[in-house]
């Protein structure tokens, strides 16, 4: 339910997020500037719309910032990218504990080159998904979301979710060349987060589901995961599964019944690329089931 | 005199189980109070479905032997079974009814 917040403070950023509705009250022009790029990927509150949920960002003695939304314990940020991080998080949490009817998977979702599959990279932080969403997107793969990935409980469709990237330093070396001249990111965004020019938004249903388990081999390796790993692995990716158990597993047996599913022991990015896009030709050719 | 029979348990499923059947005919169980989630392969979940409270060990093993006749015994592999779903919580408790 809604709360009834008619009046929100000024100045600040507006903006919705599903069915969420946030303002931001930033009183430093600097950080109102770079939350505005972090997140300018979602669409902007209309005026009348009352907010759901209100945040602030301040900077305090120490050169620290403080962020606070709706009564929650206030956090303490050493940098700005740090606040602008807590800010995100605090909204993005919100709005995940108030979606109905969708299915959350911790991971990517991207759209095929030829606009047939979407494919899921799932897995646990620090198993190399961004890095390999990444590389995808360099070989003509359109992100529909990164991190929260939202499908619809009846279709098993994802939503498109344009939230910026977070991408270390490290990733970034290890991934920009594979887009070698071709300008993909939108530019000035705040150290750290990496928004895609084109998503995708397409309702075509997941057809492979790719799970990282760490680069180290000479060649990369997908290994076919069956009906009952998969649903178990989709399981271990959610929040669903907390707030309601019983889409959550609907969800996760009828995404199991449909996909391809596969371990990626993985080689480095270019080449897991490779073997991704043959196990997703396979997949449109029918060879896969 | 004859000593009263001992009551026989007959499992019942814990109510507050969630069990999806997968299309392979294994299960997931995903118990709400607890947070376990554990999958059963097709004979467990076979089992699972026949831990009504009204069925005892016996009557369990029975139906399985009747579904898999070249099978031979299965009365080790149901009683493991069993003791799995009782050793993490999937089973109510109370499931030994007196008297009868």
């Amino acid at each position: 339910m809604r709360s009834p917040l008619v009046t929100d403070p000024a100045p600040g950023v507006r903006l919705t997020i599903g069915a969420r509705v946030f303002h931001v009250d930033v009183a430093h022009p600097e950080d109102r500037a770079a939350l505005r790029a972090a997140l300018s990927g979602f669409a902007p509150a209309a005026a009348a719309q009352p907010s759901d949920v209100i945040c602030t960002v301040r900077r305090t003695a120490g050169a620290l910032w403080t962020v606070t939304t709706s009564g929650a314990a206030p956090q303490q940020a050493a940098t700005l990218e740090d606040a602008l991080l807590a800010v995100e998080w605090q909204l993005v949490t919100d709005m995940l504990a108030h979606q109905t009817g969708r299915f959350h998977l911790h991971g990517a979702a991207l759209l095929d080159p030829a606009g047939t599959t979407t494919v899921l990279v799932l897995g646990a932080s620090g198993v190399g998904k961004t890095t390999l969403t990444l590389a995808l997107m360099a070989a003509g793969f359109r992100p529909y979301a990164d991190d929260v990935v939202l499908l619809d409980a009846d279709t098993l469709i994802v939503d498109r979710f344009p939230r910026a990237f977070h991408v270390d330093a490290n990733t970034r070396r290890l991934v920009s060349p594979l887009f070698q001249d071709r300008r993909w990111e939108v530019a000035g965004l705040p150290a750290g987060n990496c928004l895609p020019l084109e998503w995708a938004s397409e309702p075509v249903p997941v057809g492979v589901i790719i799970l990282p388990k760490g680069r180290g081999e000479t060649h990369p390796r997908l290994v076919p995961l069956g009906v009952a790993d998969t649903a178990m692995a989709l399981l271990s990716c959610t929040t669903t599964l907390e707030r309601a158990p019983g889409l959550a597993l609907r969800a996760a047996a009828r995404l199991a019944a449909t996909t391809a599913s596969f371990a990626l022991h993985g080689a480095g990015p270019a080449a897991d690329v490779g073997t991704i896009a043959s196990a997703v030709a396979d997949r449109r050719a029918g060879r896969t089931s | 005199m004859l000593a009263a029979p001992v009551p026989t348990p007959r499992p019942a499923r814990d109510p507050r189980v969630l069990d999806e059947l997968l299309t392979d005919g294994s299960m997931i169980l995903f118990h709400t109070a607890s947070r376990v989630l554990m999958t059963l392969n097709p004979t467990a979940a076979l089992v699972w479905d026949s831990c009504d409270g009204e069925h005892d060990e016996p009557a369990i093993v029975a139906t399985l032997e009747s579904l898999f006749p070249q099978a031979g015994s299965l009365t080790a592999d149901v009683r493991a079974i069993l003791s799995d779903l009782r050793s993490r919580g999937m089973l109510r408790v109370d499931a030994i009814p007196a008297g009868d």
